[in-house]
């Protein structure tokens, strides 16, 4: 049975852990170590891999023209984009994609598809 | 007194009903529009969560059989109780609902609105029935019918491609993905020697539940691989979804690539197994004893990565040199394996962050062909220290290769006592006076499951994690990967030893197929503890095929072969059928078989003049 009245039981982790073994080595997740290294990606890399899921950029063709056969599906598909994207911001803070890219970044990029996939969908970026 | 005790009686919670839990799971409505939960789920993955959830909190889902048809009437096996099985017409029915769903998923059914009326009419009942009489409730068949059809619904959910040839009539579960995995971020990480490669890409948050007005604080719900036929439990009434438990217990990414591949195509996987370190010197385990009274000893131990160093000395980091004579080393067992290797494995704490991510950056330019590296290391891309695994998926971008990678920790730290010290001789390091517990923070336990192949999914393991059944063992059994790698720090791979028992686990429920890979140093240092030659590095495991041609290869040792520093594990994928307790069949799942493995050695007089000895020290 574990004495919980001995004070060395009560100590933190860090404190309980010998100072010799406490150099930058030895210690994880300190606020050092966890110091970003990593960067954003480059917007035309960004955009290029997004493109690449919906047909290079076309926006797949065939979901454009079904959606625009039924406007009420693109509508109620809109809507739970935007709600996709903040639920996921919510739950994740910081590690989501937060900027989005505008339906006239995409076109000026070649993207025209995206754009136009995005407009039947009701939504200003994606 | 009276008064006090009337005020704490009227202080317990009222019973849950059917309506409650739907509130609590969507505090929005079902219908963000409205607020309200009289109409169903928009999408399949919400109705899932909101009926999964209501038949396992209930335990409802017990209740549920295969229809039963009678062909002689004796013995009497029909059930007259709570216990009731769906027709085979109303399954048909249901079925056929799903799959016309499918084919639109944002077009509303009005056999759905009205089996969701059905249930909603019942939101005022109790959701646990009482224990003494255990009634059949009248709301358990509607969400019954909606749980098959969402699950119908949604077939191949999770493992979509944009590509395919032809019109998809999945088309609108393959933009919801994608709206969803558009959502999660990457992150480019520097090259320590290219400033203008930007293509090694980290991506930790991947989707983490498919359900986006149902609360991730009650349920997730994400696509699944494999589902047992074994047991009676929620994991067996679904094929293509499966619900979790609440963020954070832990969290688990589905790693979804949204365009395929040529390599998507084949059904052959060849792996190639490196156990580095194949010896771990003395003095790698350090670790100092807790300061308490003498009848409470316990240490905390670490582990120093001196095989990672060429030269003799306390710098137990990898150098430059080091990192590319590995990379070499790597390059070479390839070139000896003659045939196109598809992934490599390295076990439990082999490497560092740095020499990692040098093998990625090289793998990924100069090896086509591979599509995944997965590596148990000491520190990640974020500079996180601790045992961990890290995995890494190569593809094409319109020309350009990307690997892009993620990390996650070990859920369990290791437990060293005094028998496994003196088996592997660590006692001039580690005393054989107390019990040691590996120096490990676990913080946020996370699971990533990569899909790859189009129609497989994998997951990596560490260590303790293959063993101990929470949190994750239970994850991966609703999650069922096609494949799963464990990667250990660990004596031979003997069917006998503990990995091979928790492996069969795996391979009964979820059905997935296992291999664990140690490093060959502690099997060297066993080796000499008992005089003995093993070399037994890894164990393959596959759910048993009941065929008898087959059975020597359902579980499988794997030596090391003496001239040999590494081993390529040659696997083919093959149809499985799967069938959930109510009777349905899928036939569009895949199996993982072992076929057969190849030693790859590097002659000795080579590794001399390469100056690869202090890599392979024997």
């Amino acid at each position: 049975m574990i004495d919980l009245s001995n004070p060395t039981l009560l100590l933190t982790p860090r404190e309980h852990f010998p100072a010799t073994l406490q150099s930058s080595r030895f210690l994880m997740g300190s606020a050092k170590d966890m110091k970003r290294r990593l960067k954003p990606l480059s917007k035309s890399n960004e955009m290029r891999s997004l493109a690449l899921a919906l047909g290079a950029g076309q926006g797949a063709p065939d979901i454009l023209k079904l959606l625009e056969s039924d406007p009420e599906a693109a509508k109620l598909i809109g809507k739970y984009a935007e709600r996709a994207r903040s639920s996921f911001a919510a739950a994740y803070p910081g590690q989501t994609r937060e900027k989005t890219i505008s339906n006239g970044d995409w076109e000026q990029a070649g993207y025209a598809g995206i754009a136009g996939l995005n407009r039947i969908l009701g939504l200003k970026s994606s | 007194m009276k008064g006090r005790r009337r005020s704490r009686a009227t202080n317990f919670r009222a019973s849950a009903t059917v309506g409650s839990e739907l509130r609590r799971l969507f505090p929005n409505g079902t219908n963000p529009d409205t607020g309200r939960w009289s109409y169903p789920p928009a999408l399949p993955a919400e109705l899932f969560g909101a009926v999964a959830h209501l038949l396992e909190a209930s335990g409802a889902y017990t209740y549920i059989v295969a229809p039963f048809a009678s062909t002689r009437g004796v013995p009497k096996v029909s059930y007259s109780g709570a216990t009731q099985a769906p027709r085979e017409t109303q399954l048909v029915a249901w079925r056929r609902i799903g799959k016309r769903w499918a084919s639109n998923v944002f077009k509303e059914q009005p056999e759905i609105v009205e089996l969701w009326a059905e249930l909603w009419a019942c939101r005022n009942h109790v959701l646990v029935a009482g224990q003494n009489s255990r009634p059949r409730l009248s709301w358990w068949k509607s969400a019954h019918a909606l749980l098959v059809i969402a699950d119908e619904a949604s077939t191949n959910c999770g493992y979509e491609t944009f590509d395919d040839d032809g019109a998809d009539p999945n088309w609108a579960n393959k933009l919801a993905s994608y709206l969803l995995i558009n959502r999660t971020g990457k992150l480019v990480i520097p090259s320590s020697r290219s400033r203008s490669d930007d293509r090694h890409l980290s991506r930790h948050v991947a989707l983490d539940s498919l359900a986006v007005d149902a609360s991730r604080d009650v349920v997730r719900v994400l696509p699944k691989g494999r589902t047992t036929d074994v047991g009676c439990t929620m994991r067996t009434l679904s094929h293509n979804l499966t619900m979790l438990r609440p963020h954070g217990h832990p969290n688990v990414y589905w790693h979804q690539q949204l365009w395929s591949s040529t390599s998507d195509r084949h059904d052959s996987l060849s792996v190639l197994l490196i156990p580095f370190p194949y010896d771990i010197p003395d003095g790698c385990f350090k670790g100092d004893i807790h300061n308490g009274p003498a009848d409470m000893k316990w240490g905390r131990f670490r582990v120093e990565q001196k095989w990672l160093y060429p030269k003799v000395g306390d710098c137990h980091w990898s150098d430059r040199s080091a990192r590319r004579s590995f990379v070499d080393f790597v390059n070479e067992l390839l070139l000896r394996a003659n045939k196109d290797v598809h992934g490599v494995v390295l076990p439990e704490y082999s490497l560092d962050w740095a020499t990692y991510d040098e093998l990625v950056r090289y793998l990924r330019d100069e090896w086509p062909a591979i599509e995944f590296l997965i590596a148990g290391v000491s520190e990640d891309c974020n500079r996180r220290k601790g045992n961990q695994v890290v995995f890494s998926v190569m593809h094409q971008e319109l020309g350009n290769r990307i690997a892009e990678t993620h990390s996650r920790r070990k859920h369990h730290r290791w437990r060293l006592d005094d028998t496994q010290i003196r088996t592997y001789g660590l006692q001039a390091d580690l005393s054989t006076d107390c019990i040691w517990w590996e120096y490990l923070e676990i913080e946020e336990r996370v699971l990533h499951i990569d899909v790859f192949r189009s129609q497989s999914a994998f997951t990596a393991v560490i260590c303790e994690d293959l063993a101990r059944a929470d949190p994750v063992v239970s994850e991966i059994r609703s999650l069922g990967p096609n494949l799963i790698f464990a990667l250990l720090m660990d004596g031979p791979q003997m069917k006998e030893r503990w990995p091979g028992l928790y492996a069969t686990n795996l391979a009964d429920d979820p059905g997935s197929s296992v291999l664990t890979l140690t490093s060959f140093a502690l099997i060297k240092r066993s080796n000499a503890t008992f005089g003995r030659n093993k070399r037994t590095i890894a164990l393959w495991r596959n759910r048993p095929t009941n065929l008898s041609s087959r059975a020597a290869k359902d579980f499988v040792e794997l030596d090391l072969a003496d001239d040999a520093q590494a081993v390529v594990v040659n696997l083919r994928s093959t149809p499985a059928v799967d069938v959930t307790i109510d009777g349905r069949q899928d036939r569009n799942t895949t199996s993982w078989q072992f076929e057969h493995a190849r030693q790859v050695g590097i002659p000795s007089d080579e590794i001399d003049a390469r100056g690869w000895r202090w890599i392979v020290p024997y």
